[in-house]
């Protein structure tokens, strides 16, 4: 149960950061934040308390059962990988953004937009 | 659907090819015989016709966006550029999507 | 050698995937090398993939669902039975109907108009577009023929990364800021389906989606899922009030990437239909769901088209103009789940989706094809800004017919395209909802007055004391393909729906053909 409060509250902050922060690379650090929630939710669907790794020769012999699902583990990885990815592209963009623009504020990035 | 001839759109496409022809043989029956400089030359303003009194495309629909003017600035105030009320809206419609799938 | 064939012929799914991903990477290897061989080798790649993508077709129309697991050969091992008895799915599944045929068409006929009209657009320097270009066209393909809910988001995902690259290509001084946006509304759009699918993953243990739909129970946790996957599916695919992206990533990004994106958001479009009526099928409440996408359907339609126009901006217009053009996809599908499985769907309710569907073909080519003027018009003038273009039509006659093909279409005339689905909405959406069609019609009548502007200002008037730069022949090729699609789609409506159209719908209704992958075994 814990865990579920936790992701609840990594989702709710994250998304708290993106609507309400106005520094971009707060708002990356806030997407960086849901990312991490969801993450941990998934790899918290197939975990089991006292649970080895999913590779058969490392479990001991006759617990094979009390090793945790390998797929939320793959899922996760993968997921990890692509916010990996997202955040490296999303910091080159707002350190583009700073070159053209001098500033990092989105309300200021906008304003200078729209005219 | 496209049943009937008047739904067929092959029926339009020799529709508009006779119509096209019959409007170039009732044009040939008058002479060719007049003065083809100035006189063909569509009549604007009297003005001479230049690149800078050309209207720009912002004077178009003007009455159309000053009758709904209260309605643009409203939305303009929604399209702000701004990426915090991007995903303001979008959890806006989350929670909304979320309340009606739940609640029905 | 009947091996080689056989043994393609049994891959097409995962080779239509495949081929523009391996090209990708070969393109960038090569780009090192000699530069002259990017653009064939892209081109061939893109080649060779839409021709997978047709006869993956007319496998489907000929035989039914085609699936394939990745990684097995052998279909019976794609479950495993459990000790309780039951079977659970394995394997990462590709399954493709009807409908993923359809839209696998659409980016088959996209991405080879898009690179043929790249090669002078680009400029040759610029390798780097090719590689992204392709990979963002594998990932497209991935999200229409993927049978498994955790693929579905990676490839949304790496249709975002490649997107979000794509659109900075050119400019450098607008794009990063409406890449960036881009790429945090897909990537919270993204993260948030991934929420919904793992919601999904936790009570049935599976990711597969025709195994999911027949064990879906409809419980809070379900209803929870379907809710967070259609808000963050109606995002990417650009409805009001979650479009503001949308004219940033399409008016900054370079026009052939714009008509590429176009496709893009109709993938998310798709996945959306397809968590609707395939996933979330069997235990729906039809109607809810039915008139959140009318409602999202018809905000979008009039928002959009209000928008666009006051525009300054010429893809910016357009932009706002496929958002609008969405909401009627969106209403046309809408109102066809509202009343599906009541006796009204037979009346009225399939030719509504029909309708829909077809607009989803109708709007990637015309809109295609106005976003490739648009980028005409820009290499021409070297400017997007309406105010500074006029009387183009002196000097560009074949650029102007070509819009006036896309702009007639778009505003639903005859006999272009864009008439023959938008009577299918007006007709069966008037027997559902009088009101619904009206705002349908009047829409169009706003859509037609916009592109007038377009037309008036940028390619009448007096001649332009500067003269513009001449188009390539490859830039014409690619509109004057698009226009001949147009008009056929346009002369021949019959034809298409009763070969293309009916398929897509019948595949979306008839739930049990594309969950019955598993029922054989």
């Amino acid at each position: 149960m814990l865990v579920y409060i936790t992701v609840a509250l990594l989702i709710a902050f994250g998304l708290y950061a993106i609507m309400f922060k106005k520094n971009l690379i707060k708002i990356v650090i806030g997407i960086n934040l849901i990312e991490a929630g969801v993450n941990l939710f998934l790899i918290s669907l197939g975990y089991i308390q006292g649970g080895y790794a999913p590779i058969y020769t490392l479990a001991p012999e006759g617990l094979w059962k009390n090793m945790v699902l390998p797929t939320p583990q793959a899922l996760t990885l993968t997921s990890i990988v692509i916010g990996l990815a997202t955040t490296a592209l999303m910091l080159s963009f707002v350190i583009m953004i700073y070159k053209n623009y001098k500033t990092v504020s989105s309300k200021e990035v906008g304003r200078l937009l729209s005219d | 659907m496209f049943e009937g001839i008047l739904w067929d759109p092959i029926f339009f496409l020799w529709l508009l090819s006779l119509i096209a022809v019959l409007v170039y043989l009732f044009g040939r029956l008058w002479n060719n015989s007049y003065n083809k400089g100035e006189q063909v030359e569509p009549f604007l303003s009297g003005n001479e016709e230049q690149e800078s009194n050309y209207p720009h495309a912002s004077d178009m629909y003007w009455g159309f966006t000053e009758a709904l003017k209260d309605y643009y600035v409203s939305m303009k105030e929604m399209h702000s550029n701004v990426v915090n009320d991007y995903v303001y809206w979008f959890v806006v419609v989350l929670a909304l999507t979320m309340l009606v799938v739940v609640v029905s | 050698m009947i091996d080689l064939v056989a043994l393609l012929l049994d891959n097409t799914l995962s080779l239509i995937i495949v081929t523009p991903l391996m090209g990708a990477f070969v393109t960038e290897l090569v780009a090192r090398i000699n530069k002259k061989w990017v653009f064939p080798l892209a081109l061939i790649s893109i080649l060779v993939s839409s021709s997978f993508a047709f006869l993956l077709a007319s496998q489907v129309y000929s035989g039914g669902v085609v699936s394939r697991a990745i990684e097995s050969d052998n279909p019976a091992k794609l479950t495993v039975s459990l000790p309780s008895g039951s079977l659970l799915p394995i394997r990462i599944i590709l399954e493709a109907d009807g409908m993923s045929v359809l839209m696998a068409i659409i980016v088959a006929i996209m991405s080879l108009v898009v690179i043929i009209y790249s090669r002078k657009f680009i400029r040759k320097k610029l390798t780097l577009f090719y590689p992204l270009f392709l990979i963002m066209v594998s990932g497209t393909y991935g999200m229409m023929l993927t049978g498994d809910l955790f693929n579905l988001f990676v490839f949304i995902e790496i249709v975002s990364i490649s997107g979000a690259g794509l659109i900075t290509a050119l400019d450098r001084k607008r794009a990063p800021d409406s890449a960036f946006k881009f790429l945090v509304m897909s990537t919270i759009g993204a993260l948030i389906i991934l929420t919904g699918i793992g919601l999904l993953y936790g009570q049935y243990d599976s990711l597969n989606i025709a195994f999911l739909a027949k064990s879906i129970h409809w419980t809070f946790l379900d209803k929870v899922a379907f809710a967070l996957m259609l808000a963050g599916l109606a995002m990417k695919a650009g409805s009001v009030p979650m479009h503001m992206w949308v004219p940033d990533a399409y008016g900054d990004s370079p026009a052939p990437v714009s008509a590429f994106f176009v496709v893009g958001s109709q993938a998310s479009l798709y996945a959306l239909f397809r968590i609707c009526f395939s996933l979330f099928g069997l235990s729906l409440n039809y109607v809810t769901a039915g008139w959140i996408l009318i409602i999202l359907g018809v905000l979008s339609m009039f928002v959009g088209v209000t928008m666009a126009l006051p525009q300054k901006d010429i893809k910016r217009l357009m932009a706002f103009h496929a958002v609008s053009q969405t909401g009627y996809m969106l209403l046309g599908v809408g109102v066809g789940l509202t009343v599906l499985g009541t006796p009204a769907f037979a009346a009225f309710g399939f030719k509504a989706m029909e309708g829909g569907i077809f607009h989803v073909i109708n709007h990637a080519l015309y809109k295609g094809l106005l976003f490739l003027t648009a980028g005409a018009i820009f290499y021409a003038t070297g400017t997007r800004k309406l105010n500074d273009i006029r009387g183009l039509a002196h000097y560009m006659p074949w650029t102007t017919v070509f819009f006036m093909v896309g702009a007639f279409s778009i505003a639903g005339l005859p006999p272009f395209n864009g008439f023959a689905s938008k009577i299918l909405i007006y007709e069966s959406v008037y027997a559902f909802n009088p009101v619904l069609s009206a705002i349908a019609m009047l829409v169009s009548i706003l859509t037609l007055a916009s592109f007038i502007k377009v037309f008036y200002s940028a390619f009448l008037g007096p001649k332009p004391s500067k003269k513009p730069k001449r188009i390539p022949h490859s830039m014409l090729l690619a509109m004057l393909l698009l226009t001949l699609l147009i008009l056929f789609f346009g002369l021949f409506p019959e034809l298409i729906i009763n070969n293309l159209i009916k398929p897509a719908v019948m595949a979306l209704v008839n739930v049990s053909a594309y969950v019955g992958v598993f029922s054989g075994v």
